[in-house]
């Protein structure tokens, strides 16, 4: 817990930039799978009614399947993903760094943020996994393994983006 | 504390912003940065800070060298460009919320600050309603309400009014007294002369006294 000093201030970042500005691609990302889905079956006959779009865009299982909207879909999370960590990484460096870098071990520093990223990626994705299975429970199956696994997708792609990020800042500081 | 700044040159890519700086700031002492916009005081106050790395030369503190890349210096606080709070909270939450990273000091010290630089009527309003002058009062704020040995300053006053920057400047003054070392950068001069024991001119990334 020694390591998690400022975490309040990273998490006010947190709320300021989502206030700011990750509202709008969060709402863009939402209207993308609503006209998803309703372009790939709903409406029609609760008996002819296929999962297999729904597990499609909440996991990378059928990935070779996928259509062009729901690849759409998929290139979006990835982006998103690594516009959040990159814009959470930066944020001090645009705004006031001393203010933060003078009360706190760059290491510190660091791993705070790392840990608020990866939080707020683990929390993004169990909404949106309780979304499609709150709204689909009568046709989709919850499957641990699917849950897990899309989550470490993006947990994997956020840390490897904020490592690269870590390392060419470091090198043209 | 006592910083030297040995042979510090800056670029970033092929433009040279500060060419073989050399100073020493002394505990006690009020120093100025005086120069043009764009003439390399700011990116020298940033690399005192550890925010940046020199291209070459080095910075020691008293005596101990820090790498920027991996740590910054300990003991000094800082206001460089414009403070950038966070909106949707008060000045008063702002200042807490920085407080409370390193936990030295309490209410009573932020509230006595604010007193300081003359925003305690304004404590309770969203920095998103501050003035200019209010942002840059609290940016001072941050930079003066923990128990710093150096203090660094740019254009500290900008938008400020005269009774506030008369008050500041007297308090800036008592630190220095008290040993502590203050570092202001202003392209106003008269400021400078007023307060400072040295000044630094800064041309073109060319610094001499």
């Amino acid at each position: 817990m020694n390591n998690l000093v400022g975490f309040k201030y990273q998490f006010q970042i947190l709320i300021n930039y989502f206030k700011k500005k990750l509202w709008k691609w969060l709402l863009a990302e939402l209207i993308l799978i609503l006209a998803y889905l309703l372009l790939s079956g709903l409406g029609i006959k609760e008996s002819s009614f296929d999962p297999t779009p729904i597990i499609n865009i909440i996991s990378i299982k059928n990935i070779k399947n996928y259509q062009f909207l729901e690849s759409i879909i998929f290139l979006f999370n990835i982006s998103l993903t690594f516009y959040i960590t990159y814009s959470l990484y930066t944020y001090e460096y645009n705004n006031s760094l001393e203010f933060i870098a003078l009360r706190i071990d760059y290491k510190k520093r660091n791993i705070t943020k790392l840990i608020m990223i990866l939080s707020f990626i683990i929390f993004l994705r169990i909404i949106y996994y309780l979304l499609i299975f709150i709204c689909y429970f009568k046709y989709v199956k919850f499957t641990l393994a699917m849950f897990i696994e899309t989550i470490i997708l993006y947990l994997v792609l956020s840390l490897i983006s904020f490592l690269v990020i870590h390392l060419l800042r470091k090198k043209y500081s | 504390m006592r910083i030297e700044v040995k042979n510090v040159s800056k670029s970033f890519k092929n433009n040279v912003i500060l060419r073989d700086v050399n100073m020493t700031f002394e505990s006690g002492k009020i120093y100025g940065f005086s120069g043009r916009n764009g003439s390399g005081k700011s990116v020298l106050l940033k690399l005192i800070c550890g925010l940046y790395v020199p291209t070459s030369g080095v910075i020691l503190y008293d005596g101990v060298k820090i790498n920027p890349r991996i740590d910054t210096p300990k003991h000094i606080a800082a206001l460089i460009e414009n403070p950038a709070f966070f909106p949707n909270l008060t000045g008063y939450e702002n200042l807490k919320l920085l407080a409370d990273i390193k936990k030295e000091i309490g209410d009573k010290e932020i509230l006595e600050t604010l007193e300081k630089v003359n925003l305690i009527s304004e404590k309770d309003k969203k920095f998103s309603k501050y003035s200019l002058g209010m942002k840059q009062k609290l940016g001072i704020a941050q930079a003066i309400m923990e128990d710093n040995q150096v203090i660094i300053l740019d254009e500290p006053f900008n938008a400020i009014e005269n009774d506030t920057v008369l008050r500041i400047k007297t308090y800036l003054k008592e630190l220095a007294n008290s040993g502590k070392t203050i570092i202001i950068s202003s392209h106003i001069k008269d400021d400078l002369e007023e307060l400072s024991d040295k000044i630094y001119y800064f041309d073109a990334g060319v610094v001499h006294e």
